[in-house]
């Protein structure tokens, strides 16, 4: 499939009759990249499953009224974030074990999930990234997985560059010290 | 010189790499998986073949699209300065009460300005129009 520019999709969802092509080619378009961001944060697969499924589709309905005050992807990738979050707090309200700790719980299920790949270092630093405030470990996906421009970067989460720099330099700092403890 | 610290995260191999794996196609399956889930929820819309014209069609269909557009909209362009983005409500609403939508708008904003002299850019412009606004097209192109 050739691929569209983000304004022909844009121009597609909003032509009678185009819609369903422009919206297949952002879904070929954005899907990858959107996945593996909520993976990173929910880490189980099923459950990165029901968030993709649930952000392409509020994209769908919510397209046609997109303002283009941001870039597709960055609106997206919001989206994305949002329904990742969304999906965590329910996971963690279904916890209902006292005194369990989610976190804990996400690093356990982890290590017996077969679709994680990772090498013990790898499995380390996941573990690591759960111990981090949630906006932190948000930042540092973004940043050191992703490659995201801080610019971007605040664009999705509404932060401030500055804000997000600190975030990150404390991130990177923690994760440092467990990783060598 | 200051050495610029290197953070210990960029030196442990395949830190970055990612670990996570997906099942066998499931990328591949994702647009007709949304397509059933919305089917369900009745958001699918009707997808319409798009007929590109040859260039007599082109030129029959530019003349049609013209004519169209002199008819209503000299009115308007008397009205409303088309050098100027819709400023006003009552501006819209004579544009709806015309039948012209604001696409159309901006199309004859670009003949009063000479804006439009690409032949093709226009030719596609007065096929979306009368594809999207009278249906004429359909009519058109049964006639050989």
């Amino acid at each position: 499939m050739p691929q569209w520019s983000e304004v022909e999709i844009l121009e597609g969802i909003k032509t009678p009759g185009k819609e369903e092509a422009a919206f297949a080619q952002l879904v070929q378009q954005y899907q990858e990249r959107l996945y593996w961001h909520i993976r990173k944060i929910v880490l189980d697969h099923d459950d990165t499953d029901d968030a993709l499924q649930n952000t392409l589709m509020k994209a769908w309905r919510s397209l046609s009224g997109f303002r283009g005050d941001s870039e597709l992807f960055t609106w997206l990738y919001r989206i994305a974030t949002n329904e990742a979050l969304t999906l965590l707090k329910q996971k963690k309200r279904r916890m209902i074990a006292p005194g369990a700790d989610p976190d804990q719980r996400m690093a356990d299920q982890l290590e017996a999930d077969p679709w994680f790949d990772g090498d013990d270092i790898q499995l380390r630093l996941q573990k690591a990234l759960l111990k981090l405030p949630q906006k932190q470990r948000l930042v540092f996906n973004m940043k050191y997985f992703d490659d995201l421009k801080y610019d971007e970067i605040s664009d999705i989460l509404g932060t401030s560059v500055g804000a997000l720099k600190a975030s990150y330099h404390h991130a990177v700092k923690k994760i440092e010290r467990m990783l060598s403890d | 010189m200051k050495k610029e610290r290197t953070s210990t995260l960029q030196q442990i191999p395949g830190l970055k790499e990612n670990p996570f794996k997906t099942p066998e196609g499931y990328f591949a399956d994702m647009a007709e998986r949304l397509k059933q889930e919305r089917e369900k929820e009745g958001l699918i819309r009707e997808e319409k073949p798009v007929r590109r014209l040859d260039s007599s069609r082109r030129w029959i269909a530019m003349a049609a699209a013209l004519a169209v557009l002199a008819l209503v909209s000299y009115p308007l362009i008397r009205v409303i300065s088309p050098s100027s983005e819709m400023q006003s409500l009552e501006e819209l609403a004579l544009l709806e009460r015309s039948g012209l939508y604001y696409n159309d708008y901006i199309l004859v904003a670009q003949l009063e300005d000479g804006a439009l002299d690409d032949e093709e850019a226009f030719a596609t412009l007065a096929e979306n129009y009368l594809t999207g606004s009278t249906g004429a097209i359909d009519l058109y192109l049964e006639i050989e």
